[in-house]
């Protein structure tokens, strides 16, 4: 593990927003890193973790996110933020920061068999997993990390699996809702941050997923015994006591794992996943021209962190991701971002995908809503891809240039935008169904709200059809 | 995040039924009565009330009081 650098002693260390309810410890960050500090026994239970050989496995795998513990002369200022801190580590930065209602159905999946196989092999060594929660993992482009070092506890033999429910009001409610309800989680995942509980998902489902064993004992059945004994007294007290052998937890950690690894995603209906195959409104000429600027644009200016945004299925994220650091790709169809995840793990791990509809970006919220921070709070890219969006989000979201361009440049130094005229085929369409009441939506006004917040570095007519890529720095 | 969380008395009651003859005999019999249950209502969802008889089985068999 790298030696910690000195702190510089002029930077404030600040509690992060969302690690305030575990009294064994949290996280701070000071000076662009992060750490974590641990109270009382926890701290030497964590560094006698650190040292343990199947611990240290699962960080070199990267399941586990790294730490590399700091002394008390290494980091007088986090040590003095409670006389009750006994251990701090530093951790790696995530390159950006990611929630469970912004993921597409099979990262929840692959964050929810990260979070199992984390819980056995913490089991199979004598500890346990305290929570299930996928705030506890984050994603290194495609690739899940358990970040929650904080979280893992010696086992007490016969106490079960305590956060079993939790596991499914996070995970597998939300997965079974989509995969064999046809439900989009994420909305429901956004607006309710302990997950969906299990009386509900079972009211919607519909009566064929009911019959399968494992929704009938997650589900049907957990709901069940709720109701029945919820309000049992006797039933409870006798829970307070009872045994559960380990070889139960066990095999519920092994069936729990078959059954999220059998959860399909449902087909559903997209008119956007298949775009990329069977767009007609551009030539290939048009397409090859539009990938070589891109190409271009980014071999000049190396961007680290950049955004797509409404990314589909990723043309240009996938040659964004040969060229710079980290990709954050975003859009609103949750089929092709879905699609995007399993072609990026295979080749491009360095993107990011996530569901989002950029005309209503995740909030500020969470206690003092400031516990997961919304999406403008935590996006700052070197170069932002808007590529056949302006039109969806001027007309079909009526919001205006000017407000596009201010958000915009609040998430990105630099932008490659392309224009996209009334003529073009796909803004016809759009105003078939509409009234036409989008008298400004010209070049002319397009540049003149750009030139509100940023330099046009480039202007560039695509070979047919009448739209315009432009290449924009921030003011 | 949620540390110290509230294991839920279902995911709890569903953990003790798999750990015993017992138990398994008393899930046995929920699954198959609630199969029966949700079947005959040809897709409606189970009225709260049928719980009651449905779940009557621990208390019979001991499994579930002290």
């Amino acid at each position: 593990m790298a030696a910690p650098a000195l702190l510089p002693a002029s930077e404030p260390p600040i509690i992060e927003p969302g690690s305030f309810r575990d009294p064994a410890g949290g996280v701070v960050l000071q000076g662009g890193r992060v750490f974590r500090y641990f109270s009382g026994t926890a701290g030497t239970e964590f560094l006698r973790l650190l040292d343990a050989p199947w611990f240290g496995e699962l960080i070199r795998a990267g399941g586990v996110v790294e730490s590399w513990p700091l002394a008390r002369a290494q980091a007088p200022a986090l040590y003095a933020l409670a006389p009750e801190i006994t251990a701090v580590v530093e951790h790696p930065r995530i390159p950006f920061v990611s929630y469970a209602y912004e993921w597409p159905f099979q990262m929840l999946r692959a964050a929810a068999l990260h979070q199992l196989e984390v819980t056995s092999r913490a089991l199979a060594n004598g500890h346990m997993v305290k929570d299930a929660t996928p705030y506890n993992v984050q994603f290194t482009g495609t690739r899940p990390v358990f970040l929650d070092a904080g979280s893992f506890e010696r086992h007490t033999a016969g106490e079960g699996w305590r956060a079993y429910a939790q596991f499914c009001r996070m995970f597998l409610n939300p997965l079974y809702l989509q995969a064999y309800g046809g439900i989009a989680f994420q909305p429901w995942l956004r607006s309710s941050l302990e997950g969906i509980d299990t009386d509900t998902v079972r009211g919607l489902l519909p009566l064929r997923a009911k019959l399968r064993w494992a929704v009938f004992m997650d589900v049907v059945l957990q709901s069940v015994l709720n109701r029945r004994f919820a309000k049992n007294e006797r039933a409870l007290r006798s829970l307070a006591n009872r045994t559960i052998p380990d070889d139960v937890v066990r095999g519920m950690l092994a069936r729990m794992t078959r059954t999220v690894e059998r959860t399909r995603r449902g087909r559903g209906s997209s008119a956007w996943v298949d775009y990329e195959q069977t767009k007609a409104h551009y030539s290939a000429e048009a397409d090859a021209y539009k990938e070589a600027y891109v190409r271009r644009t980014m071999e000049r200016d190396r961007p680290g962190t950049v955004l797509d945004l409404g990314c589909n299925t990723g043309q240009f994220s996938l040659i964004a991701a040969g060229l710079a650091d980290h990709v954050v790709a975003v859009d609103s169809d949750e089929a092709s971002v879905d699609a995007l995840f399993l072609r990026a793990r295979a080749s491009h791990p360095n993107i990011l995908p996530l569901v989002m509809d950029l005309t209503n970006p995740s909030p500020d919220q969470g206690w003092a809503q400031a516990e997961r921070r919304g999406f403008a709070q935590r996006a700052e890219a070197d170069l932002a891809l808007c590529l056949a969006l302006i039109h969806h989000v001027a007309i079909s979201g009526n919001v205006p240039f000017g407000r596009f361009v201010d958000w915009l440049a609040s998430v990105a130094r630099t932008a490659i935008v392309e224009f996209v005229p009334k003529s073009d085929p796909m803004v016809e369409r759009l105003l078939f169904t509409r009234k036409d009441v989008y008298a400004g939506y010209t070049q002319k006004h397009f540049e003149a709200a750009l030139a509100g917040r940023f330099t046009i570095v480039e202007r560039s007519a695509l070979p047919a059809g009448g739209r315009v890529l432009y290449t924009v720095g921030r003011l | 995040m949620l540390l110290y969380i509230d294991a839920g008395t279902g995911g709890i009651m569903l953990q003790v039924l798999l750990s015993g003859a017992v138990g398994g005999l008393v899930l046995f019999k929920l699954a198959a009565k609630r199969v029966v249950d949700i079947v005959l209502r040809r897709g409606g969802d189970p009225a709260p009330e049928a719980d009651t008889d449905v779940a009557e089985g621990p208390d019979e068999t001991g499994s579930m009081a002290a």
